[in-house]
């Protein structure tokens, strides 16, 4: 169903503010529907053209959030009565903005949304309605996407909807796909680790990530008060990392004690002891359960002074020092932090962490010259919890694939993103998170694959392979694509056709962005071109083009491509050169020539790289090499004989002479036998 | 060892001579033998044949069949007065006359003097003509070569398709 949406979006036609988005359906864009708004992933009123009362929900995603269209088919598949249910996804023209977007179209009726962003909520339910109209239907949809191994990363309460007028049956979970998980939630709704990162950094996003926000969102629709009102995003995280989530979250609000006993499970910091889905399914089935202690922060027994601060924590000591890095050499140079991490601390796992730290740093310099690394390694080993800081961007081990394609989304230099994946910086961070040795081990080797990009130095390897490698979401950020959202064969076919028709493009489509894309999404075919699009010869390189090209048109089975056909035409003059034999030469031109007219770039490609022809054409071309050459020896050796005409046959006359004089000798020799036989004489 | 394989290539060239002349010294031994057996038709073959001799002896390329053709001619020459000395008795006298008259040495002369005819009107007549031969062998080479550059391009002849 997506897919023939999908197709038939590129046909969109634009009337005045009506959009079609496929065969049926219509998006208003002067209606928009800001309560479904995903960030700045906008929501418009939508509907059927065949039956105009039916209400649908369009969410126009902004390409910088990176739309997750790879799960489209993946949640279409979850039959979950309380998930907004997708009708449809695809690219789309919007007029608003003059570019394309990716579109994600949900069947729409629903009510409002549960609590709004900063207020109480208006319904009073009793605790079986809570749990049977918000938990339960939650929790299903936390297992359903769990089994499928999809993260929501958009669970707030301004994203659950009831599901109609009537309030009372089960609440509906809004969008998740038209942002990267975690990327739009304010960070109350998030763990420490990703409440700290920057919104594309903060990785794939898992359950267990959805669970707390699980528990915020409840503990926010529980509230009465809102005690947090007060306190911006910083002092909130400040707050949790005090005195831990479930305190900084519930703090004097007064639930229902087996709420609080939810509440307790799911808000743990600790990820090892939070609650899973089976706790909190054990929870529903009534079973008494026993609360997580609250865990305890390690603290020093002297306080540290930095910057005139006392800090006896070493998790808040490693949140200010990031905020210093001059002042951290300093007292990492006057050894004033090693001897408190040692003599104060007393925590061998920080201890070592911290020595590691130091030593890391120490490998590549002098400290102070270092000062960014230095605050980075040592924040990791004060609180493992801590996001990877480094020159101003904070991400999670897996969230340096969504912050180097928002980077390149914006144009900003790469440079960056190279530097962290050369220092290993996800691989410390990753090695000293609460996670298993498996997902330890499948990080590093992709981590070491990004370096080996990075090292290579041939067209669509680099850093931006690793953009594509380290997020499947992120559509091709190639400079030409720029206005286009380019996710899959037939999205850039597509927009080459029309980058062809504008005159915008030369044969040599494929740039480093294009190739590293598809080397990523579709590697089997980029293998089989890579050869000739790395060849320095043009020709091979405009060859490997079209052929890419023709695959890629015969993947997304469009049946005529005429302007980059076109484009093609005009630089094909030196590839036909490949066939030796000028007849056949022309021949294959003219069915190129032929064939570009259809737009069929298959067809074309056929034509130049039909392999048994070039075999049969090069095995002739070397008989006629030979032939030339042999012919060129007997004509040199003609020239050099014929140089002396005086000379030339006159071996070969006096021997003819020779054999004429024995001829007549002869006959005259027997005349004289018989005359002298005969009695005759002569003389 | 390049030195080696040079050394024993002239002396099997060497030896091969040293054989020939060993031939060819066997041979003289022979006609000796013979024209001291018939020393009245040895000593009128001898002077009859000294255009062949002379023929033989004076160097230039192509001399052995120049001389071969002369020779022929020659003998044709002598072979009519060998067979007169044989019917008047093979002796001494009657070769001597013979060597002696002038008119008998002269037709000798003449005919030995048509062979050198033969072979002048012979290698003018092959020359021209395998020259001519060799003109149009060239052409067609050409021609050919033409067709081929124009079936393969520029490349046959071996020019780099950047060359052109």
């Amino acid at each position: 169903m997506s897919e023939n949406i999908q197709k038939s979006s590129l046909d969109a036609l634009h009337e005045d503010r009506i959009v079609s988005f496929g065969k049926f359906m219509s998006i208003d864009t002067s209606r928009r529907l800001p309560q479904f708004d995903n960030g700045s992933s906008l929501a418009y009123h939508a509907f059927d053209k065949r039956d105009k009362l039916k209400k649908f929900i369009a969410i126009v995603s902004d390409a910088r959030l990176l739309p997750r269209w790879t799960l489209c088919s993946a949640y279409d598949g979850l039959a979950n009565t309380s998930l907004l249910r997708l009708v449809g996804s695809g690219v789309l023209h919007w007029p608003l903005t003059g570019k394309q977007h990716y579109v994600f179209l949900y069947h729409g009726g629903l009510g409002e949304c549960l609590v709004n962003q900063g207020k109480i909520s208006s319904i009073i339910w009793r605790h079986p309605e809570i749990v049977r109209y918000f938990i339960a239907p939650l929790v299903n949809i936390l297992k359903d996407m769990s089994d499928k191994n999809i993260s929501h990363g958009s669970i707030r309460p301004s994203n659950i909807f009831y599901a109609g007028i009537d309030k009372n049956q089960p609440i509906i979970l809004g969008d998740c796909l038209s942002a990267q998980p975690s990327s739009t939630q304010p960070s109350v709704f998030l763990p420490i680790d990703k409440a700290m990162a920057d919104p594309l950094g903060r990785g794939r996003g898992c359950i267990l990530d959805d669970i707390y926000a699980f528990g915020v969102s409840l503990a926010m629709f529980l509230r009465r008060n809102d005690e947090l009102a007060k306190l911006n995003d910083d002092e909130i995280l400040r707050r949790k990392i005090e005195h831990g989530s479930y305190m900084a979250i519930v703090g004097a609000e007064r639930f229902q004690a087996s709420f609080l006993e939810l509440l307790r499970g799911v808000l743990h910091d600790d990820v090892k002891v939070r609650w899973n889905l089976d706790d909190i399914m054990s929870w529903l089935d009534g079973s008494r359960m026993t609360p997580p202690a609250l865990s305890r922060r390690k603290k020093a027994n002297r306080a540290f002074i930095f910057q005139g601060n006392k800090y006896l924590f070493p998790d808040i000591l490693a949140l200010d020092l990031q905020k210093n890095p001059s002042e951290t050499a300093k007292i990492v140079e006057s050894q004033e932090l090693s001897q408190w991490v040692e003599k104060s601390l007393s925590d061998k796992e920080i201890e070592e962490n911290y020595n590691k730290a130091l030593e890391r740093c120490s490998s590549r310099g002098a400290i102070s010259d270092n000062k960014d690394l230095l605050v980075s390694q040592l924040s990791m080993a004060l609180n493992p919890a801590l996001p990877i800081h480094y020159k101003g961007v904070n991400f999670t081990y897996d969230g340096l694939g969504g912050l180097l394609a928002g980077a390149a989304y914006d144009d900003k230099p790469l440079s960056l993103y190279k530097e962290i994946l050369m220092l290993n910086l996800p691989d410390h961070s990753v090695s000293l998170k609460p996670v298993s040795q498996n997902e330890i081990l499948t990080q590093i080797k992709i981590f070491d694959n990004c370096r080996a990009f990075i090292k290579q130095k041939a067209q669509g390897q680099g850093i931006e392979k690793c953009i594509y490698m380290l997020n499947a979401d992120a559509p091709c950020f190639s400079p030409k694509f720029k206005g286009y959202f380019v996710y899959n064969d037939r999205s850039a076919l597509i927009a080459f056709e029309n980058l062809a028709k504008k005159g915008k493009e030369t044969a040599i489509f494929l740039d480093s962005h294009c190739i590293a894309f598809f080397a990523v999404h579709n590697s089997r075919l980029i293998e089989s071109v890579i050869y000739d699009i790395n060849s320095s010869d043009k020709s091979k390189k405009i060859a490997g083009n079209l052929r890419f090209m023709a695959a890629m048109q015969k993947r997304a089975k469009i049946s005529s491509l005429p302007a980059i056909a076109n484009v093609f035409i005009g630089s094909l003059s030196d590839v036909y050169k490949i066939y030796n034999n000028v007849k056949l030469r022309k021949q294959i031109e003219d069915g190129v020539k032929a064939e570009a007219k259809k737009g069929n770039l298959e067809a074309m490609s056929a034509y130049i790289d039909n392999h048994d022809l070039r075999s049969k054409d090069q095995k002739a071309f070397e008989l006629a090499k030979r032939e030339y050459a042999l012919l060129q020896d007997e004509y040199n050796e003609y020239n050099r004989k014929l140089a002396n005409k005086k000379t030339y046959g006159v071996v070969n006359g006096h021997d003819a002479a020779s054999v004429v004089s024995w001829i007549i000798a002869t006959i005259m020799t027997i005349m004289s036998v018989i005359a002298f036989l005969s009695g005759y004489r002569i003389f | 060892m390049a030195k080696k394989a040079k050394k024993l290539k002239e002396k099997s060239k060497k030896g091969r001579s040293e054989k020939l002349s060993l031939k060819a010294r066997l041979l003289m031994i022979f006609i000796i033998m013979v024209g001291l057996v018939f020393l009245p038709t040895a000593m009128l073959l001898f002077f009859g044949m000294i255009p062949s001799m002379v023929a033989f002896f004076i160097g230039g390329k192509g001399v052995g069949a120049r001389a071969s053709t002369i020779s022929a001619m020659n003998l044709a020459g002598c072979v009519p007065f060998i067979f007169k000395l044989w019917s008047m008795g093979n002796d001494f006298e009657t070769s001597f006359n013979i060597i002696t008259n002038i008119n008998y040495m002269a037709i000798i002369y003449v005919s030995a003097l048509f062979g050198y005819l033969i072979d002048w009107v012979m290698t003018g007549l092959m020359s021209s003509f395998l020259y001519q031969k060799g003109i149009n062998r060239m052409k067609a080479i050409k021609k050919r070569q033409e067709l081929l550059i124009e079936q393969w391009g520029k490349e046959v002849a071996g020019v780099a398709k950047n060359d052109k």
